[in-house]
């Protein structure tokens, strides 16, 4: 499961170092990196939480049929949906990414509109979006009824409440104001509440939902199967160990692939 | 011989010239204007006119013209012209013993100078000359003291009758001829004037001369100084009826003078007269002018009027000084709201602003002062002004004798308070009357403040009198508070109306004295220039200013005595003189209906702030519904303001369904109801309407403090192995629980009952998070099949979160004490079912109140032990690092199941174990201690009735529990030592046990022990700062402190009259030495977080419309009528 995050987690690692560096700026300006040191961690586990989601999106596609016939008399394909569903939330993810490298390479770091406009990142189509994805799925893993469904789309649920309720909570942070208006000690307060309860709260949920699927994945006969195909891998057992690493591999570059993180 | 002859008989012609105004009665009642008797000649009233009628000396032939001639001439001359005002001030500054003087000095001069200042007696015509000479010269004042030269004479030379001793007077340089003839006709030129009132008929008629001469405003800025002069009464007559004049007219700046009060004995007219015929019909009728103009009532000028009675009511014009009328006037035109103009963008008519207003309106009046007095100390005599108006009002408003005031006792059963009121009341005035003395009172105490604040307000010579008035005040409110509790009481609420209002004043201006006393003016700037002076007559208008006194009074006393005050006065002022009082809070109470109007919440009313520790979830709760920030017109911030959520924060929330929402919050507002009404009576007659879920600010406060009434920390999510219900039932959860009442359920259906009530919250917080998404998604998708399914699906959920919600629950366990009584019978099931609800967002405050208000029990105990050491709900494993919650979490999503199960086999639908904020551990402590502290109280009350001196073991037993569980809470540092918390509650419950409860006695005076160490740190500390603030004050403020000290220490008296004065001056002697006068005073309740002078504009609701726009508005709706 950590491997899955290595990648990821460097990334955090190297830019809040680099925040850390800047020295010498004054009060209010250390407000604003402050508060940026909060806000990009949101973005990164957003950018996370969806790749989740497309996960989800491709585990529900491979377990539908081709096409089923509807009550209204004509064929839909369940499977295209979901795919369909699936390159959205890739092409959000990149639109997001390249928005936040862009930003960060435009904006001065400790420029009290920085704030701001790395919030702005998420906006609330976005966050409908995601909202609407996890519907969708509630309703496939429901239709689909799989023996685990009844803990996942409560992990699912977890994850998503906690997604909009750090997006609430950061929406109401006063940032573009006069920066008299927040004191030391409410900036303290507000700080500690996202760094020491929010933030790694929400990315537990998002990392135990990331534990259950891919357990749930490596332990999935069909995909199993099409991954043996693909890669002439004679190994029984994907379960664990080097060849879980191998299989975990595989299946984000048949998910990712084409997506440049 | 001869010499000593004229003189004598001159100055018998002058004594009886003085006293004959009778014949000048009757001059003044014969007035006709020149207009009339010119008429012929078109004569038009101006200064270019009359001067060229003075020309003309054949008019001074008709004696009927040249008596009103000389009438008119010598008003609009001498009181509206340059050269006229500086004869006249002459006339005005000379003494009664400059004129004996100048009367002996003819003894020396040859007879010829005497026989021409007695030719100039009774000679109008010299007089009309003269004053033409004056207009000639109206633009340039006289400077007489050159009149003794012969360049300056030769003008004057019409003066001297005798034609041979012209050249003699002209040449001799030692002769003043102005002096002498201004001297010789200042009795008759105070003949001609004298009037008593300003609505005498001379009064008027001068009045009416200004006017048509149109010279108001030359008339103005006029004033004369006069000495205190005893000797001086015939001057003093003059100044006084000068003074009379000008003043009142100052008092009529900007107003005209009708022709309809020119006979001061008609009553002003209705303008518009209505009558009912019937209730359908009805007349109105009009009265116009004979010029077919139609008079419109003038507000202004009824103000000027009340203000001018007010003068006469308060008995000033017995104790005139001067300014005194002009300064009552200029107070009562500032401070009147109906003289005041509507709001604008750029200022706030602050109690600030508007000293500033006074100050610039008196300053030129100050320099003319200043002008005839090398000495004036312009401040102390007006302050000395203000102190007299002050005296008058409090003497008007029956509350100036503190004796009087403190022999008045409203709490005695024989007395009726109605028959005690005409003893501290005010008579014959109504409320709005009352509330503007108070108002002239607040900016006279502001005035006496600012015009001495650059030394410390114990130097201020006013020091004592505001001491007295704040004592006196102090006693009128503690009067009035009585009366209102009584009816209270009594449940008749009949307060009387004049006694609220003589509260509301008298508290204002109470605060503005503490205020000063305290030496905060400065601390609490916003309330003094960032909320009008109306706005701070609400004890919710006050936003920091509180009327109690905190400052070290020693200084204040050690002052008055090294000042001169007697031992005694100072011993009777601070007699019965009561610091640090909380009448606000009372006050606040009282007026709780205006917590509104004044951007404050109606949680502010309750406590004031003073008492920061206590917390109640009513009101707190409450306090986060107001967007109190944006509605100040300043950026001041407080420290307990609530951060305000960006303005973008809208778009995150959208539009909830509003039917649901409106649901919600009805069923939530009855909750809140049932939970106040245990509480207080007072909460329940608030009209604030409670809401807690509508909530847009952050529940942070500028101290820090995070109020967020919501699950903590893992709490907020899910339990992924948990089985909600996806539909729970009303009817179960009532019957279920109803059942559990009073049997025992089984586990079956304990677990249904659990599962229900979880499913509720759950389902409540999904909607709080998620519902404006799910909105936004229904709606993009309405066109699809699957959308319509998904749609009724939505409306399906939302009917039963509206059937069944956490209020619904918690109104089933207030109903007959269900819950209560299945503590009896399923006591594990029903803490589950706390665990539960404690989930619900907006709630937990209230069951925290709730539950430490239940009954006490071992059960009780044990769960408040429990949730405080974080063993409710599903504790992690081990030490819960972060491993263990990973291994906890992770075997449970993989396994479907929990890694511990509960020993109740009843799971927790969360995960961790529950977590309490600060705050709500706190109040937790505190409302449970100081509840049990009642509980056992009563508890041993009811044993001994039965049983006598035995103690009940039931409650000797909970005693222990209770002792247990803090020395448990202490070991594992969940309890803490301050005494801002709940430590005094803990002591009191203890008190009542340690004779009889070793562990209690133990206990206590671990407690005690504990909190002394604390205080010798805190002292330790406070004392290494005090070191470097001294240090600090010796380098900066070295020579300034110690030289207001020594002079103190020097005056102070030496010799001390008897014994028993020398213990507490030897005291205040050695307090004076060490004393700073910098000493800050730091009070309870709000403070300024951020200050900042500029001032914001209008709210856009709160502009006044342009009268164009509302003739605008008018006309169209006349369009739309047609």
């Amino acid at each position: 499961m950590s491997e899955t995050r290595e990648s990821n987690e460097s990334t955090v690692s190297s830019l809040q170092t680099k925040l850390l560096l800047n020295d010498g700026i004054s009060e209010n300006n250390k407000k604003n990196v402050i508060l940026l040191n909060q806000i990009v961690p949101f973005i990164l586990n957003t950018s996370h939480y969806m790749t989740d989601l497309m996960y989800v999106l491709y585990y529900l596609a491979q377990k539908q049929e081709d096409e089923v016939l509807n009550h209204s008399g004509t064929f839909i394909s369940h499977k295209k949906e979901l795919l369909a569903l699936k390159s959205d939330i890739c092409e959000l993810i990149y639109d997001l990414r390249t928005g936040f490298r862009l930003l960060l390479d435009s904006c001065e770091l400790d420029h009290f509109e920085t704030p701001g406009k790395c919030r702005h990142l998420i906006e609330k189509v976005l966050v409908t979006s995601i909202y609407g994805v996890n519907r969708y799925i509630f309703q496939e893993l429901n239709r689909l009824n799989v023996d685990f469904k009844d803990e996942f789309i409560l992990q699912m649920q977890n994850c998503l409440s906690g997604f909009v309720n750090l997006y609430k909570f950061l929406n109401k942070i006063p940032m573009s104001k006069q920066q008299s208006q927040m004191n030391d000690l409410q900036m303290k307060i507000l700080v500690n509440v996202l760094q020491n309860e929010l933030l790694p709260i929400w990315k537990f949920q998002l990392d135990l939902l990331n534990c259950k699927l891919f357990n749930e994945l490596s332990k999935d006969k069909g995909l199993i199967n099409i991954y043996r195909k693909a890669t002439n891998d004679s190994v029984i057992d994907v379960s664990k160990g080097e060849p879980f690493i191998r299989y975990v591999n595989w299946l984000k570059d048949q998910i990712i692939g084409e997506m440049t993180v | 011989m001869t010499k000593k002859k004229a003189a004598t008989n001159y100055a018998e012609r002058q004594n009886l010239a003085s006293e004959d105004s009778s014949g000048d009665s009757v001059h003044f009642k014969d007035f006709i204007p020149l207009q009339e008797l010119l008429k012929d000649k078109n004569y038009v009233p101006s200064v270019e006119n009359l001067e060229k009628i003075l020309y003309n000396e054949t008019m001074f032939n008709d004696q009927k013209i040249c008596s009103n001639l000389l009438l008119e001439a010598l008003i609009i001359t001498l009181f509206t012209t340059i050269s006229g005002k500086s004869a006249l001030r002459l006339i005005q500054t000379s003494s009664l013993k400059e004129r004996k003087s100048w009367a002996q000095s003819f003894e020396n001069n040859s007879s010829s100078y005497a026989s021409i200042v007695l030719s100039w007696k009774d000679n109008d015509i010299l007089l009309l000359k003269f004053l033409r000479f004056l207009l000639a010269n109206k633009t340039a004042p006289l400077q007489i003291n050159r009149y003794n030269l012969p360049e300056y004479k030769l003008p004057l030379s019409f003066l001297i009758v005798s034609k041979i001793t012209i050249p003699s007077i002209l040449l001799n340089e030692t002769y003043n001829l102005l002096k002498d003839y201004l001297y010789s006709i200042t009795g008759r030129i105070e003949s001609l004037i004298s009037c008593s009132s300003t609505f005498d008929k001379p009064a008027l008629v001068v009045r009416k001369i200004l006017k048509d001469y149109n010279r108001m405003i030359e008339c103005r800025n006029f004033y004369f100084w006069y000495s205190f002069n005893a000797e001086n009464r015939v001057n003093l007559t003059f100044s006084d009826n000068i003074s009379l004049l000008m003043e009142n007219d100052e008092g009529n700046a900007g107003s005209g003078l009708d022709d309809s009060r020119f006979d001061h004995q008609k009553q002003p007219r209705e303008a518009i007269m209505g009558r009912t015929i019937n209730d359908q019909e009805q007349i109105y009728s009009f009265e116009l002018n004979q010029d077919g103009t139609l008079e419109i009532p003038n507000v202004m000028e009824h103000s000027l009027l009340r203000h001018e009675l007010l003068f006469k009511i308060l008995n000033l014009t017995t104790v005139l000084t001067p300014l005194l009328e002009l300064q009552f006037s200029t107070l009562c035109g500032l401070v009147d709201p109906l003289m005041q103009p509507t709001p604008n963008d750029k200022h706030i008519i602050s109690i600030d602003f508007l000293f500033q207003l006074f100050l610039g309106l008196m300053s030129q009046s100050i320099k003319t002062s200043q002008e005839h007095n090398d000495h004036y100390d312009w401040k102390f005599y007006m302050c000395f002004n203000m102190q007299k108006i002050i005296d008058a009002t409090m003497l008007r408003l029956n509350c100036f004798d503190f004796d009087i005031l403190n022999s008045v006792n409203n709490t005695d059963n024989a007395v009726h308070w109605k028959t005690q009121l005409h003893r501290w009341l005010p008579h014959g005035l109504n409320t709005q009357d009352l509330e503007l003395l108070y108002m002239i009172d607040i900016l006279a105490v502001y005035t006496i403040y600012k015009l001495y604040e650059k030394i410390p307000i114990q130097l201020n010579p006013f020091l004592f009198s505001l001491i007295s008035l704040w004592k006196n005040l102090s006693c009128v409110i503690l009067l009035a508070l009585e009366i209102d509790r009584i009816e209270e009481e009594n449940g008749t609420y009949e307060t009387p109306l004049m006694v609220r209002a003589t509260i509301r004043g008298a508290a204002a201006l109470r605060s503005v004295i503490a205020t000063v006393l305290n030496g905060l003016v400065k601390n609490n700037d916003h309330d003094f220039k960032h909320e009008s002076l109306n706005t701070f007559m609400s004890p919710y208008g006050r936003k920091l200013c509180h009327g109690a006194l905190y400052a070290d009074l020693r200084s204040h006393t050690a002052s008055l005595l090294a000042l001169g005050a007697s031992i005694e006065d100072v011993t009777d002022l601070f007699a019965d003189l009561q610091s640090g009082d909380r009448f606000d809070e009372d006050i606040r109470y009282m007026f709780d209906y205006e917590c509104e109007d004044y951007d404050e919440s109606f949680s502010e009313s309750d406590h004031g702030g003073l008492d920061e520790s206590v917390v109640n979830p009513t009101e707190k709760i409450a306090s986060g519904s107001n967007n109190v920030f944006f509605r100040r017109r300043c950026n001041c911030i407080f420290n307990d303001d609530k951060l305000v959520a960006e303005d973008g924060a809208n778009e995150a929330f959208g539009s909830t369904n509003s039917e649901n929402v409106e649901g919600a919050m009805h069923n939530n507002r009855n909750a809140v109801h049932n939970a106040t009404t245990a509480t207080s009576d007072h909460v329940v007659t608030s009209p604030n309407p409670l809401s807690v879920r509508s909530r847009s600010t952050f529940e942070f406060d500028y101290s820090g403090e995070d109020w967020r009434d919501v699950p903590r920390d893992f709490n907020m999510y899910y339990s992924p192995s948990y089985s909600f219900i996806h539909e729970p039932k009303l009817d179960v959860i009532f019957s279920l629980t109803l059942r559990g009442a009073t049997e025992k359920l089984n586990k079956e259906e304990s677990i249904l009952l659990v599962r229900s009530v979880a499913s509720c919250v759950r389902n409540e917080q999904d909607q709080m998070i998620l519902a404006d998404l799910e909105s936004n998604f229904s709606a993009s998708i309405n066109g699809d099949v699957e959308g319509e399914g998904n749609t009724k699906m939505s409306k399906i959920d939302n009917e039963d979160l509206r059937r069944t919600t956490p209020d619904d629950i918690y109104e089933i366990w207030s109903e007959e004490s269900a819950f209560e009584r299945m503590l009896n019978v399923n006591h594990d099931v029903a803490w589950r079912l706390m665990d539960e609800m404690l989930m619900c967002t907006g709630y937990r405050r209230i069951l925290i109140w709730f539950l430490t208000h239940l009954e006490l029990k071992h059960s009780l105990i044990y769960y408040v032990f429990e949730l405080i050491m974080g063993l409710r709900g599903k504790p992690f494993s081990g030490e819960a690092s972060d491993q263990d919650k990973k291994d906890d979490m992770i075997y449970e999503i993989l396994k479907k199941k929990q890694k511990n199960e509960d020993a109740s086999g009843l799971p927790f639908s969360r995960q961790g174990p529950i977590v309490l904020s600060d705050i709500e551990t706190k109040m937790l402590l505190q409302e449970f201690f100081m509840n049990a502290a009642i509980f056992l109280s009563s508890k041993n009350n009811e044993e001994e009735n039965e049983d006598g001196e035995k103690i009940s073991l039931y409650s000797l037993g909970l005693v222990r529990l209770i002792c247990y569980m803090v020395q448990t809470l202490i070991a594992n540092d969940k309890f803490f030592f301050t005494k801002s918390e709940c430590t005094f509650e803990l002591q009191t419950l203890l008190m009542t046990w340690i004779g009889i409860l070793p562990e209690a006695k133990d206990l206590f005076f671990k407690i005690k022990t504990r909190l002394a160490m604390e205080e010798e740190d805190s002292a330790d500390t406070m004392q290494h700062e005090g070191r470097k603030n001294s240090d600090i004050e010796k380098k900066l403020n070295a020579k300034p402190a110690s030289e207001l000290n020594l002079k103190l220490l020097n005056l102070f008296p030496s010799k001390p009259a008897n014994k028993d004065d020398s213990s507490p001056i030897n005291t205040l002697r050695s307090f004076i030495a060490d004393y700073s006068f910098d000493t800050q005073v730091n009070p309870p309740g709000r403070r300024v977080v951020f200050y900042d002078g500029k001032i914001l504009p209008l709210p856009k609701a709160d502009k006044p419309i342009p009268l164009h726009e509302y003739i605008t508005l008018a006309e169209l709706d006349v369009g739309d009528s047609e």
